[in-house]
């Protein structure tokens, strides 16, 4: 213990992988290798808080691990191994990883190849500095190409790939060299344990019985139990209660110094008081400046969540209180529905961090709720020269009084194979994006480059690239900021009744296809009922399209004599139970499955 | 414990088949002669667990099951056990359930002995094709034999008829409507086919309800316009009857009449109490819980509303209160107009309110 004191036998590092590169195998091959932990446990201790994540077949993130290794050059070393999320919807947290490393692991598939979230991340670690290790994965499979990953990770990335270890984390083969070449080429961490406290927060979660546990990387001058330290972006001040290290258990040490990772306890209550990227410093000896590279974390992508009992208002409300506690990315205000009711506008990173959320609060909460379809904030210049910032469709003010829309665009990048290429350059054209650039990889592979509205990118555009690629393209984003487009407002009116909850922001072109489509839908979904229904969409006065859902004409049970009398009220009984379950509007029940089916509409129909 | 000692209608459920139907869910067996036997001593010490005796019967209805398939002996025992231990002076209706494969000389002769004085007969459809479909055992000849039969006996005869069965299209329903008329029924009831879980139809036929709900329409819309031109009204959903032929007895159901309910899986009803004699066990009544004031009203108007008679204000108010009929009132009016008959004193459904029953009931509940 006392001779991993000094730093020169610690190294931090991370691994860069596209979803299943393996990169969740080869960090238990790691644990296993330096017997951090045996084998027989790693299910149980390493694997079981992640089921979310392991069900969706996605790493979001690992917990930070320590392994003791003894080199075959006779010391012993600490190897930090820090996960960071593999997706784009948390780049900002991967660079506050990143941060706290000094060098990376870049994993490819040995027949997949280099993929875009892979490019981005490894774009990221070589400009934050860090040491970059080429690893090729899944040497074992009859499809490996080593020298194709090789040839990949040369011309996308533009680092030399010859010495690549060749590794399977499934064989074990190339663990020993992987860690030799850590410790050999990732550059010992060089602080300064006498200059006043520096550490980085490059994560947080939420304990309820500790409170908030930080996540740290000491870059200067030591912490331990007791200490007052500073939150410098927040400024607000904490004694220490606990310091320690994953093992991968938490594990109290006496003190964390220059270059060690560890986390801190100190009794704090909201992850919005300990933010990630935030720097932790001596209160009585404070730093003369936090680390750099601090963001606030802004939500890009909205939703509106709502109950589907109406009563479940204040569970909702409690869960989702309790769930930022654990994830203070996502951002909620109250908001209220004449489709449904009372509910909640929140605020993500992106669609998956959305996803993510949303089977948190169903699965960790028990909060069955319905989620309306995703959307950007659209900025608005109005006539007199107004900005006002549009969370939803009912934001817009009258089509008269607007100057400008602007709405938020991203880079796309996609990888695919070259094949695909034309039905991909549709695709992406079909969602108003903007060719920017093209160039093979290599002769099978092509990296397109296009500015897209964020509005499309959201609506299912991930899954209509996998369909249309065979699963093989991949894909990274970036924002880079408002333009502005012709948008308009579509309003849907059922039985003459605007139903809020489906009306849609959309380019004035695609207004009528989107209109048509979701009355279409909503014809569907609407069942029968003793009267006609007619279901239009309009923007502003002008009715765009018309479709009417036909009078129920049949609906009675001929038989009821005696014993059917009591099964009689009890079918009607259960009749009545479903509509209670649908959401009046006007006249019409909607069932809840309606406002589910429509979130999809969108997408399936653009 | 229930005991009935107000004058009732009297249902007795024979719970013996030749064979399952394949449409049937109903509790049926196949049964011996030494079944049948158990059975009236059951049906004997049912009756008087449950009731006084010599109550006055309003109405007399056996169904089943097949009543037809037991032996003479049984029915002789059975009637006699009838006449003996309650009062049937006061009788207005005795109605027999019978099939055309079951049907014979005898028993006629033996039920017009004792006062029988209707026959339902188990029709179903005039087409073969349909009738196997359907697994019944008697063809369209022996429907026709056995209705002219109970007419030379002169009961008054219905027939049950049913709609929406794979392969039947509006000429074969219309044929099988025309030619129960023509075979001189006084009653006709007609049933959509439904797919019950657990029978053979609902497993080897790819349909589903919702796919003969759709056909079902046509059909229904169909009997509702063929029927009243031949002076046969509907005066229940399923119902139709010239004038003063309407079933008494099922009118009973729709009017919360007290009934005493006799033989495995019969359920009755008396003073607002729902009960079924136990399958499992049949010297056990099972009593339902009674609903509340206000659930009988709502019952009581539902099934009011089956009929063409429908919800009349005085009688509503005098058995429950005039608060329940005004909400009654109240919610049906936000329905659309043309789903009532326009009548002040009477909520009655039309033609289309009928079709749209469940839809309307529902809205009650």
């Amino acid at each position: 213990m006392q001779d991993n004191k000094n730093q020169n036998n610690i190294r931090n590092f991370c691994i860069i992988a596209h979803i299943d590169h393996g990169k969740s195998t080869l960090a238990d091959r790691l644990l296993e290798r330096t017997g951090t932990i045996s084998s027989r446990d790693m299910k149980n201790q390493i694997l079981d808080s992640l089921t979310l994540e392991r069900e969706r077949g996605i790493t979001i993130k690992l917990v930070p691990v320590r392994m003791d290794y003894k080199s075959p050059d006779g010391n012993n070393y600490v190897l930090n191994l820090i996960d960071t999320p593999g997706h784009a919807d948390f780049a900002y947290e991967v660079s506050r990883s990143l941060a706290a490393c000094e060098g990376a692991l870049l994993v490819v598939d040995a027949s997949q190849g280099v993929e875009a979230q892979t490019v981005a991340n490894a774009y990221q670690a070589i400009d934050q500095g860090l040491e970059i290790l080429p690893v090729i994965n899944k040497i074992d499979l009859p499809s490996a190409r080593p020298d194709n990953a090789k040839q990949e990770i040369h011309d996308v990335v533009g680092l030399e790939a010859d010495n690549a270890i060749l590794a399977s984390a499934k064989d074990g083969r190339g663990v020993d060299e992987i860690l030799e070449a850590v410790i050999k080429n990732i550059p010992a961490p060089n602080g300064d344990p006498n200059a006043p406290l520096q550490a980085l927060i490059f994560d947080s979660v939420y304990d309820n019985y500790r409170g908030v546990i930080c996540y740290v990387r000491i870059i200067n001058g030591k912490i331990k139990a007791g200490q007052n330290i500073l939150f410098m972006q927040n400024n607000i001040t904490y004694p220490v209660n606990e310091v320690g290290v994953f093992k991968p258990a938490f594990t109290p040490v006496d003190e964390l110094s220059a270059g060690e990772v560890g986390y801190i306890t100190a009794s704090i209550k909201t992850l919005a008081e300990a933010q990630v990227g935030d720097t932790i410093t001596d209160a009585n000896n404070p730093a003369s400046n936090a680390l750099e590279g601090y963001r606030k974390v802004k939500s890009v992508v909205f939703c509106g969540f709502y109950p589907v009992e109406r009563d479940n208002y204040p569970q909702l409300r409690d869960a989702l209180e309790k769930l930022c506690l654990n994830d203070s990315a996502v951002t909620y205000e109250p908001e209220t529905s004449e489709a449904l009711g009372f509910g909640f506008r929140c605020g993500f990173l992106g669609l998956l961090h959305m996803d993510v959320v949303r089977e948190r609060l169903r699965e960790e909460y028990n909060t069955e709720l319905v989620a309306t379809a995703p959307n950007v904030i659209y900025e608005i210049l109005t006539a007199s020269n107004e900005i006002i910032e549009a969370h939803r469709p009912g934001d817009f003010p009258d089509a008269g009084e607007i100057q400008e829309i602007r709405e938020p665009f991203i880079k796309l990048s996609v990888f695919i194979p070259s094949e695909f290429t034309g039905r991909v350059m549709q695709l992406v054209q079909d969602r108003r994006g903007t060719y920017k650039s093209m160039d093979y990889i290599t002769p099978e592979r092509v990296r397109l480059i296009y500015e897209m509205p964020l509005s499309e990118f959201i609506t299912d555009f991930h899954d209509k690239l996998k369909s249309n690629t065979r699963g093989y393209a991949s894909v990274d984003y970036e924002f880079i900021g408002l333009r502005a487009s012709e948008l308009v407002r579509v309003d849907i009116l059922v039985n003459g009744e605007a139903a809020d909850a489906f009306s849609f922001i959309c380019h004035k072109d695609q207004a009528y296809n989107r209109g048509h489509a979701a009355v279409v839908k909503l014809k569907e979904l609407i069942p029968s009922q003793l009267f006609e229904i007619p279901i239009q969409a309009s923007i502003g006065k002008r009715v765009i399209v018309r479709v009417n859902v036909k009078a129920l004409r049949k609906d009675v049970l001929a038989k009821c004599y005696g014993g059917d009398i009591t099964r009689k009220r009890k079918l009607l009984e259960k009749q009545k139970e479903g509509k209670k379950r649908m959401k009046q509007i006007g006249k019409v029940a909607i069932p809840q499955e309606a406002f589910l089916a429509f979130m999809q509409v969108d997408a399936e129909n653009k | 414990m229930l005991k009935i000692n107000k004058p009732a209608s009297l249902y007795i459920h024979v719970p013996f088949c030749e064979a399952k139907c394949f449409y049937c869910s109903f509790y049926s067996i196949k049964g011996t002669e030494q079944d049948f036997l158990t059975w009236l001593e059951n049906i004997k010490s049912q009756a008087q667990k449950l009731c006084a005796r010599k109550i006055q019967l309003n109405t007399i209805y056996i169904g089943g099951g097949t009543p037809s398939i037991l032996s003479l002996k049984i029915w002789r025992g059975l009637l006699n056990f009838i006449h003996d231990y309650f009062d049937v002076s006061t009788c207005l209706e005795f109605t027999v359930e019978a099939n055309p494969n079951s049907l014979s000389r005898e028993l006629l002769s033996l039920w017009k002995n004792f006062n029988v004085t209707r026959i339902s007969l188990g029709v179903q459809s005039l087409n073969n094709d349909e009738l196997k479909i359907l697994g019944r055992l008697h063809d369209v000849n022996k429907a026709l034999k056995a209705m002219e039969l109970v007419k030379n006996f002169n009961f008054i005869l219905s027939a049950d008829l049913i709609f929406a069965i794979p392969g039947q299209n509006i000429r074969t329903w219309h044929n099988s409507l025309t030619g129960v008329i023509n075979s001189g029924v006084d009653h006709i009831s007609t049933y959509q086919l439904t797919l019950e879980p657990d029978t053979k139809l609902a497993r080897e036929k790819n349909l589903t309800n919702s796919d003969l709900n759709k056909s079902g329409y046509y059909f229904y819309r169909y009997t509702q316009y063929l029927l009243p031109k031949k002076n046969f009204l509907q005066y229940e959903i399923s119902s139709f009857a010239p004038e003063n032929f309407e079933c008494k007895h099922n009118l009973a159901y729709w009017t919360h009449k007290n009934i005493i309910a006799l033989g495995e899986s019969a359920a009755g009803y008396f003073e607002g109490t729902r009960y079924k004699i136990s399958i499992e066990d049949p010297n056990k009544i099972l009593l339902e819980k009674k609903l509340s004031r206000h659930d009988q009203a709502i019952e009581f108007a539902i099934l009011n509303l089956r009929t063409k008679f429908g919800i009349d204000r005085h009688e509503f108010i005098s058995r429950f209160d005039l608060e329940t009929y005004n909400e009654i009132k109240n919610i049906l009016s936000n329905l659309p107009n043309e789903l009532f008959c326009n009548t002040s004193d009477k909520i009655i459904l039309s033609q289309k309110g009928m079709r749209l029953g469940n839809a309307i009931w529902s809205e009650l509940i």
